[in-house]
């Protein structure tokens, strides 16, 4: 299913992928009756197909409504071993990086108030993460890492492999356990898994894969709690009645990433989007816009070619999405109106980034079907959009 | 359904006393759908005869009428000697159980019984009727029972208070600047009481500002629409103006100067709605826009008297009033109505009114201020009732 008009804005949400299927039948996949049993057992095909694309066992894969949930039941599985009786329990430590999604950092914020350790690992002008002060950041009391593989708004790729690494020897240092939590919601489909092969649990999206909104899955090694409680439904880790329909289309999603056991398939698209990713900001510099963070000229390899970020400085990125939008090409902008820090992305905010190319940063996002042509229609549009919008730029009398 | 209404500060106005009540009914009745109320005014009460249909919205309308001071649902009886036995009868099965006083009130000095009479017979009455249910308590009862001899005898319970203030119309119409903000929403409820018809400009920057920003601003419209029997907004586009704002001035006067267009635009979108005023949120301080050497400037570019209905007003008094009216959860959304792009890091606070005269000179804008009223996009505005379907069914007919 095509957007109509130019949709850079994938990272965002994928297009539905064309013929995505349905759960066929009615009832709950709970029941004992025929339909029921009838939906459990597709059910199981669409876990078994995202094991396959996730290289796990089947059983390790609860499905969830989404990225956000599967992050939220990681990283709140701390909670489950608090008690008032013991102080001691609440030193059950987090530590993230500066540049995870919210559905990671609000429930880090949220521990953080209910009195848990909760470190916040630097990340370098690069947007990747400081690995040392990550290394810092880890004590006695850590008991859940917590690093994205590919940040939303910059595509930086984030060294999990490295950090997790690091977790593992602190963990026998400390002798006690530490859980490696990595959402992968931009990696899943466009960059090779093998280096979460390590990490203890993974949140994927399934929108983001050109299945339905409302799913996604946690899929984790056996030992984690859960908060959330109701009928032990995806083996206790997301109680619920399954969202069927969109873990079928899912399922299917899955099997064709599967498919390319070898990462052929995945390599040609790597590369033919990395040419997309190239032209973007070629044109871009071309035209004085800035590539944020700028590093990535430098390191092209340390980002995704399907996320890019730009910016032009001192123009309000919402200002600029508005009127791009209205030519038809969709993008999104990567801070919250407004002049105030407060307001800028929290990503940028943490890669220092300067507040005037905060406020003008915006991103662009691409996905498997995304053509040069749209590339080249951006730029005509972009180049009206600058030119309807310069008034509003230049300076008046002094 | 009968409400019987009891308004106040309308019956000090002496020969307008008339003009003013037929205002409040009609204030009341052209928002029900035709037909399905009737008003008439009889002995200093006003009384509104609703459809079963339209009871629930006709309660909730009248509930938000200005001038209003009570109402209540009321029955009626004929001014025979059974009338107390027929009261007791019904009104037994009314009364909450616990304690109760009847207070009489005997407007018809010809009724066989005084008021205090009444309130023993009835009180009487309904005792023994209530089976022990009901003791009578005339200090602190749970429930009161009034009764009115009038033209007929009403009776009923739980009167309700209605907002009071002058009914909407009865002062004239004005125009009031409606922000996204919190203020100026407060500004036009605070107006409407004194008995101001209102109309309302909004000045709308996309692309600067977007979408979400203009349609905050309709819920804000549709919020305070419920306090009145009807609401006109005009949507300006504004961008052209600001651009020359931008261009042809000096950083920290932008927001002045904005300002003052915007009074320029109102003013002109008001003659043409016969408003005898504009209305602004400002408060005296409470940012640089608004210092006193600041609203000598903006107040400058209107000849419409400005009413500033919040101007000793803090912030906690005007966030306590936006919350009461319903405002203040839309007035916080997110949406700015002002891009970063037109808002100076220093604005000038003591501006010299003839340099910022010479200022607003120099931009030229008279020609894309008449454009700019000329542009304005009228929309009437559909009350934002919450509660009932029936209420929604009032909405549409009103948006009709």
């Amino acid at each position: 299913m095509r957007v109509a008009g130019v949709y850079l804005d994938w990272a965002a949400s994928a297009p539905l992928a064309t013929g995505s299927p349905l759960a066929a039948g009615a009832g709950n996949p709970a029941s004992t009756h025929r339909p029921g049993r009838e939906l459990a057992r597709q059910m199981e095909a669409a876990r078994r197909s995202v094991a396959a694309a996730v290289r796990r066992p089947a059983e390790q894969i609860a499905f969830t409504s989404g990225a956000t949930e599967a992050n939220n039941i990681a990283t709140l599985s701390l909670l489950t071993g608090l008690r008032t009786d013991a102080p001691g329990s609440f030193r059950r430590g987090l530590v993230h990086s500066a540049v995870e999604h919210p559905s990671v950092a609000e429930p880090g914020r949220m521990l953080a108030r209910i009195g848990l350790p909760v470190a916040v690992a630097a990340v370098d002008a690069d947007g990747r993460l400081d690995l040392d002060h990550f290394a810092e950041c880890l004590d006695e009391h850590t008991r859940l890492a917590a690093v994205m593989a590919v940040n939303n708004e910059t595509g930086a790729v984030q060294p999990v492999a490295e950090a997790c690494a690091i977790v593992r020897a602190h963990a026998t240092r400390i002798g006690r356990p530490i859980r490696f939590h990595a959402d992968a919601v931009q990696e899943l489909g466009k960059v090779t898994l093998s280096p979460l092969a390590d990490v203890d649990s993974l949140a994927i999206s399934g929108h983001k894969l050109g299945a339905p909104r409302g799913v996604g899955a946690l899929i984790a090694k056996p030992g984690m709690e859960v908060l959330a409680t109701g009928g032990g439904q995806e083996a206790g880790m997301r109680p619920g009645t399954e969202n069927v329909d969109g873990i079928v289309a899912l399922g299917a999603r899955a099997e064709t990433i599967a498919a390319d056991a070898n990462g052929a398939a995945q390599t040609d698209e790597w590369a033919a989007v990395r040419e997309l990713s190239d032209q973007l900001i070629a044109g871009a510099i071309e035209r004085g816009l800035r590539v944020v963070p700028e590093t990535r000229l430098d390191h092209p390899y340390h980002y995704s070619p399907f996320i890019v970020m730009l910016s032009i400085p001192g123009l309000p990125a919402d200002v600029l999405v508005r009127v791009m939008s209205d030519a038809g090409v969709y993008l999104s902008r990567g801070s919250a109106c407004g002049a105030a820090r407060s307001k800028l992305s929290p990503v940028l905010v943490a890669m220092s980034v300067a507040a005037e190319v905060a406020q003008g940063a915006f991103r662009v996002s691409f996905g498997a079907t995304t053509r040069a042509e749209e590339i080249t229609t951006f730029f005509h549009a972009l180049d009206a959009a600058q030119a309807q919008l310069a008034p509003s730029l230049s300076a008046g009398r002094r | 359904m009968l409400f019987l209404i009891k308004y106040g500060e309308i019956s000090l106005k002496g020969r307008n006393r008339a003009k003013f009540e037929h205002r409040l009914m009609d204030n009341i009745v052209r928002r029900l759908p035709a037909g399905a109320a009737r008003a008439r005014r009889t002995w200093g009460r006003l009384y509104v005869e609703a459809d079963d249909q339209h009871a629930a919205a006709a309660e909730r309308i009248i509930g938000n009428t200005f001038g209003v001071v009570a109402f209540a649902r009321v029955r009626t009886y004929d001014k025979s000697t059974t009338a107390l036995d027929r009261i007791a009868d019904e009104m037994v099965a009314e009364l909450p159980p616990g304690s109760f006083k009847v207070e009489a009130r005997r407007e018809d000095k010809s009724f066989a019984l005084t008021s205090y009479q009444i309130a023993c017979e009835l009180g009487d009455r309904l005792v023994r009727a209530g089976q022990s249910k009901l003791t009578v308590d005339v200090g602190a009862p749970d429930t009161t029972l009034s009764v009115e001899v009038r033209d007929r005898i009403y009776a009923y319970t739980d009167a309700r208070r209605g907002p009071s203030g002058l009914p909407v119309g009865v002062s004239g119409r004005g125009m009031l600047l409606l922000s996204g903000g919190i203020d100026s929403p407060v500004a036009g409820y605070l107006v409407a009481g004194r008995g101001l018809a209102i109309d309302a400009v909004y000045f709308h920057s996309y692309p600067y500002t977007g979408e979400e920003a203009e349609q905050k601003v309709h819920q804000l419209a549709a919020h305070l629409a419920r306090y009145m029997p009807r609401l006109d907004l005009h949507v300006v586009p504004f961008t052209p103006l600001q651009l020359l704002i931008k261009q042809r001035s000096h950083p920290d006067e932008v927001t002045l100067l904005m300002r003052a267009c915007m009074m320029e635009v109102a003013q002109l979108v008001a003659l043409r709605r016969d408003c005898g005023c504009l209305v602004t949120g400002e408060s005296l301080g409470q940012v640089a826009s608004q210092t006193l050497e600041s609203l000598r400037v903006t107040g400058s570019h209107s000849t419409l008297p400005v009413l500033r209905p919040l101007i000793g007003l803090s912030k906690e008094e005007i966030i306590s009033r936006a919350r009461a009216i319903g405002t203040f959860e839309t007035s916080i959304l997110p949406y700015p109505d002002c891009c970063a792009l037109f808002a100076p890091r220093h604005p000038v606070i003591r501006p010299r009114f003839e340099r910022l005269e010479q200022s607003f000179a120099r931009l030229e804008a008279a020609s894309l201020i008449g454009e700019a009223a000329d542009e304005a996009h009228h929309h009437r505005v559909t009350p934002a009732w919450v509660e009932s379907a029936a209420a929604v069914a009032t909405a549409a007919s009103v948006a009709g």
